[in-house]
């Protein structure tokens, strides 16, 4: 069964094709990555799943069901509550708020109080607000931050920061997690532990994850499958061996003339 | 220069230090979770709202009562502007124009349907008193449809271009007024009966205070916060940005009508004068003041800047203005010396040139040229206003209180950090809003 599922999914701003009509899917529980050159159109496609954007043509599908087609697509809150969270490229925190009232914010599609509650302060919400201060205290505690909570978010380390932003999408308990570059601007031995918590979040939370990526090295070790994008086409669908020795891959990657490749682009279609 | 250092300061005198070690008698009572309980302490608080009326009455003249009821007035005008403004960081110049809202559909109900219901009732007082209720429910639901209808563009809008959207809708809706000439037209409407008292402004006040507050902590509190501080991560975490936009411009404007309904009411008249958008300014001086998104900012400033306009209506009221804001502009810019000031005495000097300075020219002109000022004080009085508020401004950029609350835990908190290990605590961030939770 797929989590995610991409059907000749495709957008166009104006003239300009972002993504060719493009067909992957990511079966659950997966640990998948998405690479390409710049201006591939990788965030492109985050912001299609996360509803950003929606699509001029095809359609995508999360959990067996449709999310986005042509022209329409859920709300990103509405998407988020169906268990997509993400993170963003340069961190997108909330800044004045402490560490601990980023991760709560998170809570805002299981709160399980409404208005009324939330006036009176009656029992209901003292009982919810209760448990989402436990289950964030539980999160921050994993992920080595409980002794920070009361930070401001924008007064964290910038390491810290990418771990937050991981942190508070954990909160709205999700599916699968969409991390765009979650080790840009990080030295090797940071990008070694963020390495490492990428997997055990995997493992430990039974989620899929998909992630735009950089640093070959995280990539190649622990994806399972990386898809390929160079002009809003697809390049390559494969497991990350397979995809090393893709000449088309190579090719792109190194800036050499590939005919098939711009044939491809020109066309807006897939070569794999 | 943060929240924690002001109470930091408060907190130096001996009382506090001992009052704050005790909890908090008003904490006690906003924090109770049982419906008796509630009930208990509701019944309590309005019957110590009649005892204080009474002794208003009795003790004070009636420009004191004035004061203190604008003064509770401009709290609910100014702590619900905070919500847009500060708590959602929307930016609403529309304020005064949803009070209009409020007060005129509150007006002529009271005008044209009040008498006959209130002939329908053996006790006078009581009957008053049930259309009072209907009209401030009435003011509450038309500014709240006006809310709704100025925070549908506010989904598209942000910064400057929704302060130009709500301005234009406070003016559409004066203008409107204008033209309507059972409500009075460009005369506006009067010889409304006295309806509004203390009792009514002090617990309308309470009320608003503490919905704002209960709402501020809450989950949606939390979303409008998410709103200001980042929109597109607050949609990705699952916050509907929409809502949270709606609830807020609808429940704010909602508790600027009932206080256009409390002042239409006390001064027995609605006037589209009263209206325009330099009210609105007003209210937002108010909240910027008290620090964008701090509830308790924003109640002391509305109190201060009340009675502020009062006091500087003499002259020795404009000099002790002047002096009390040296000294708050002393301690304010003390920590900016404190290293200077433990090296050599010269830093004390460094530290008092300007509080000096600026005392002497106070006094000076005080003395020598009091006559003069007090034949123009009346001409000078928004002028010397609008110095106090450039001051302050300059002092504090962000507000008396910033995003902190004052709180009895927050002094208690600023007690223990003034401590030698924990001074880096207090330094490190703004009190955020745990102020909130706990106290108030």
């Amino acid at each position: 069964m797929n989590v995610l599922e991409f059907k000749e999914a495709t957008i166009r701003f104006g003239g300009l094709t972002a993504v060719a009509p493009l067909s992957f899917a990511v079966p659950r529980g997966q640990l998948a990555a998405i690479i390409g050159p710049n201006g591939a159109g990788k965030t492109t496609v985050f912001n299609l799943i996360t509803g950003v954007y929606a699509p001029t043509g095809g359609e995508i599908w999360f959990e067996g069901e449709r999310i986005a087609s042509a022209g329409k697509s859920l709300a990103p809150h509405k998407l988020a509550h169906k268990g997509l969270a993400r993170t963003f490229q340069n961190i997108r925190l909330f800044g004045d708020l402490s560490v601990e009232d980023n991760v709560r914010c998170a809570f805002a599609g299981r709160a399980g109080y409404g208005l009324a509650s939330a006036l009176l302060r009656d029992g209901k919400q003292a009982r919810q607000e209760a448990w989402i201060a436990e289950e964030t205290a539980e999160l921050l505690k994993l992920f080595g931050l409980a002794e920070r909570a009361h930070i401001q978010a924008r007064n964290l380390p910038y390491g810290d920061q990418r771990q937050l932003e991981i942190v508070r999408a954990l909160a709205t308990k999700p599916k699968l997690l969409l991390l765009d570059e979650p080790t840009s601007g990080m030295n090797p031995t940071e990008t070694e532990t963020v390495t490492r918590l990428i997997r055990s979040v995997r493992d430990q939370f039974d989620i899929s994850v998909l992630l735009i990526e950089h640093h070959m090295s995280l990539v190649m070790g622990i994806c399972e499958r990386v898809v390929v994008l160079d002009g809003g086409v697809l390049l390559a669908d494969d497991v990350p061996q397979a995809v090393q020795n893709n000449p088309h891959v190579v090719a792109a990657y190194l800036g050499e003339p590939d005919p098939e490749l711009d044939e491809a682009i020109e066309h807006g279609h897939a070569i794999a | 220069m943060n929240g924690a250092r002001f109470a930091d300061f408060a907190v130096h005198s001996r009382f506090l230090i001992v009052v704050s070690g005790i909890p908090s008698p008003v904490s006690l009572v906003m924090n109770s979770r049982s419906l008796p309980a509630k009930i208990a302490l509701s019944a309590a608080v309005v019957a110590l709202l009649l005892g204080v009326q009474a002794m208003l009455g009795r003790y004070f003249n009636e420009y004191v009562q004035q004061i203190v009821l604008y003064a509770g007035i401009n709290i609910i005008l100014a702590v619900s502007l905070n919500l847009i403004n500060g708590i959602t960081g929307q930016f609403s110049l529309g304020h005064a124009g949803f009070m209009a809202a409020g007060a005129y559909s509150a007006a002529a109900f009271t005008f044209y349907v009040g008498p006959q219901i209130t002939a329908r009732f053996q006790n006078e007082a009581a009957g008053s008193n049930v259309v009072f209720i209907v009209a401030l429910l009435l003011s509450a639901a038309a500014a709240g449809i006006a809310g709704l209808l100025v925070g549908l563009p506010s989904l598209r809008l942000r910064g400057d271009y929704l302060a130009i959207v709500t301005l234009g809708f406070g003016q559409i809706i004066i203008v409107l007024i204008t033209n309507i000439r059972e409500v009075g037209g460009a005369a506006g409407m009067t010889g409304l009966p006295l309806m509004t008292n203390f009792v009514w402004v002090a617990a309308l006040m309470v009320l608003c205070v503490l919905s704002v507050r209960n709402l501020a902590i809450s989950h949606l509190g939390r979303s409008m916060k998410a709103v200001r501080e980042d929109e597109v991560a607050a949609e990705a975490v699952g916050v509907d940005t929409t809502r949270a936009k709606v609830l807020a411009f609808v429940i704010s404007s909602m508790w600027a009508g009932v206080a256009g309904a409390l002042q239409a009411h006390y001064i027995q008249s609605a006037h589209p004068g009263s209206f325009t958008f330099i009210r609105s300014i007003e209210v937002v001086i108010m909240v910027v003041l008290g620090g964008l998104g701090s509830i308790t900012g924003a109640v002391v400033t509305a109190v201060l800047l009340t009675g502020l306009t009062e006091v500087l209506r003499s002259i020795t009221g404009a000099f002790a203005v002047g002096l009390s804001l040296v000294l708050f502009a002393a301690v304010l810019t003390l920590p900016r010396y404190r290293s200077a000031m433990r090296q050599s005495a010269m830093g004390w000097l460094l530290w008092l040139r300007w509080p000096l300075l600026s005392g002497v020219a106070l006094v000076a002109g005080f003395v020598f040229g009091r006559d003069w000022l007090e034949a123009r004080v009346a001409a000078l009085r928004f002028v010397i206003y609008a110095l106090i508020l450039i001051v302050l401004m300059l002092l504090r950029p962000q507000g008396l209180l910033g995003r902190g609350e004052l709180s009895w835990s927050s002094l208690r908190r600023s007690r223990s950090a003034t401590t030698p290990e924990a001074e880096g605590a207090s330094e490190r961030s703004e009190p955020v809003d745990e102020g909130v939770r706990g106290t108030l």
